[in-house]
């Protein structure tokens, strides 16, 4: 549920590596909410971006026109696209009892922080490397993680990411579709 | 129904120059601005429109450019960010001087040094006095309208104008904008005509030696000009409300009629700054937010309506003249100037080189102002 208060918004964190697309995912994601109705805030990290360094970058979403114009600190959502960010401090920080963690790992040990809503787990890289995205060194996971961004949240829907990634991804629209449409049947809780 | 667009701040710069149908275009990168001209060039590469860009090796060129079209009686625009803009200083003061209908959009970025791509106000306030209009903006949309109000106003003023927003904060966040149809547009912004323009067939001469007895009376048009150019942008924002239902004033108040507290600032922070006003009522503290729109000409009169009378005006300013304090906050202070009823100002300077200006940064300035309200007039924040 998005709250109802005008200055009440759910606000995501996206976090990946130069090169993965994770601004692209944002404005995805950003599309579908947008598509869906709702008003929509997205903005990339306000940096220097070098790739495989790590990158975040930041979503809000609201029922009413939204005035909050500076950094998300608290997320209600952190969206991982590379498992190794987890073992960073900054990938959780500002995580509270409200918070829903949704992660990119092929399974095997993890490190969840204590103290979340929920954590959601999807082997984002097998989808991307099924369908030929990227490369198999470096697949391309950030359609993947919008569908699966779609499941463990509930804010935007299968249907409209998919008419976000038709609109905003340039190449291969079928093979992103169904990356997102694995990722949004595969995503699912740890417990 | 007009449609509505994800855009970025930049995008919607470039959509608006679009739209305006602007034919010349000059252009150089630099972040945070290098994305309009991308889009620009995207957008004229689907023919959505078809303007001359010309690439040029420097934005000192790229002022130059746009001068020398404008002349010809074009549409012409550019855009720019920090030192970029500052190496078009010069320039800036031919296309104010020489009257000519300019419009720019500057990114405002930190001047360097210390190297900083990210958003304060010094870069635009520093051109201050080059003879431009200068519009502040809090969001896409008033990016987007902005630009076709400033085309609309330059050209019937004969003074170019300068559109600004904050670099990062606005220029790279995308949100829900209005896109006006092209017959709006039409009806708004009426092809450019100019009222003097190189022409081999008339010839005449344009930037010559003015001995001592000829050059002030220029220089009294030109702020003759500027004075008026106040009341052409309210009549011009008050036709893009009809036509669209958006003004934006050239002051924007916020729950200000029974407030005892005011927030003056200006740009993004403004629009934080209304969030953070509700949540102070909330406690019983009356707060009202007051955002300054145009800079130049600077809106003396809405200024003494907005600010007269209450018991203390609190201003945000994300810039500094170093030796005095806030620019905006100079200004206020100038136009309240033997206003009878005229509250005390407390100045804050804040944001700086992009230091994030939150609910807590706006929330604390309040209250410390609120605190010594017969105290200091100057802190940073």
């Amino acid at each position: 549920m998005i709250p109802s208060a005008i200055d009440a918004s759910i606000d995501v964190r996206w976090h990946g590596r130069g090169g993965q697309g994770v601004v692209l995912l944002s404005q995805i994601a950003g599309t579908a909410a947008f598509l869906g109705g709702r008003h929509v805030q997205v903005f990339p990290e306000f940096g220097v971006e070098r790739r495989g360094a790590p990158v975040r970058a930041f979503l809000r979403l609201s029922n009413h026109p939204i005035r909050i114009r500076c950094a998300i600190v608290r997320p209600h959502v952190i969206v991982v696209l590379d498992p190794m960010l987890l073992a960073q401090a900054e990938t959780c920080a500002g995580a509270g009892p409200e918070t829903i963690l949704v992660f990119n790992s092929r399974g095997g040990r993890w490190v969840v922080p204590p103290g979340l809503r929920a954590a959601f787990r999807v082997d984002a890289t097998a989808i991307a490397r099924r369908h030929g995205l990227g490369t198999p060194t470096t697949p391309i996971v950030n359609t993947a993680m919008a569908g699966a961004f779609a499941r463990a949240a509930g804010y935007v829907s299968m249907e409209d990411v998919a008419r976000a990634i038709a609109r905003i991804i340039p190449a291969k629209p079928a093979e992103n579709t169904l990356a997102a449409q694995e990722a949004f049947e595969e995503t699912a809780e740890c417990r | 129904m007009p449609r509505r667009e994800l855009l970025t701040g930049n995008e919607a710069v470039a959509h608006a120059v679009a739209l305006a149908d602007a034919k010349v275009i000059g252009i150089y990168p630099i972040t945070p601005q290098t994305t309009i001209i991308e889009k620009i060039c995207d957008l004229a590469a689907k023919k959505v429109f078809q303007p001359r860009i010309i690439h040029v090796e420097s934005e000192h060129s790229a002022m130059a450019t746009v001068i020398a079209a404008s002349y010809t009686g074009v549409r012409a625009f550019t855009a720019t960010s920090a030192q970029g803009l500052a190496l078009m200083h010069e320039l800036l003061h031919w296309a104010g001087g020489g009257r000519l209908p300019v419009v720019l959009a500057n990114v405002n970025r930190a001047m360097a040094p210390g190297w900083s791509i990210w958003t304060d106000q010094n870069d635009s306030l520093s051109q201050r006095d080059t003879g431009w209009m200068q519009f502040y903006c809090e969001s896409a949309q008033e990016v987007l309208d902005s630009l076709l109000l400033a085309f609309r106003v330059s050209e019937r003023v004969m003074i170019p104008s300068m559109v600004v927003l904050d670099a990062f904060v606005l220029s790279h966040t995308s949100e829900p904008v209005e896109m006006p149809d092209a017959e709006t547009v039409a009806e708004f912004l009426p092809e450019y005509r100019a009222p003097f323009r190189l022409d081999v067939e008339k010839p005449c001469s344009f930037g010559a030696l003015l001995r001592p007895q000829h050059y002030q009376e220029i220089r009294v048009q030109l702020q003759d000009a500027m004075e008026a150019a106040v009341a052409e942008i309210e009549a011009s924002d008050e036709l893009w409300k009809k036509l669209t239902g958006r003004g934006w004033g050239v002051v924007a108040g916020y729950r200000t009629e029974d407030a005892d507290i005011l927030f003056v600032t200006s740009a993004t922070v403004a629009s934080t700054a209304r969030a953070v006003a509700d949540r102070l009522r909330e406690e019983g503290i009356k707060v009202g937010v007051v955002k300054v729109r145009v800079f130049r000409p600077f809106p003396f009169a809405a200024i003494r309506r907005a600010l007269a009378g209450r018991r203390l005006a609190v201003v945000f300013d994300r810039n500094i003249s170093y030796g005095h304090h806030g620019i905006f906050a100079q200004e206020i202070k100038s136009a309240l100037y033997g206003v009878s009823g005229a509250p005390p100002l407390a100045c804050f300077v804040g944001g700086l080189g992009g230091r994030d200006v939150t609910r807590e940064t706006i929330e604390t300035t309040l209250r410390s102002a609120l605190a010594k309200s017969n105290g200091r007039l100057f802190a940073w924040i």
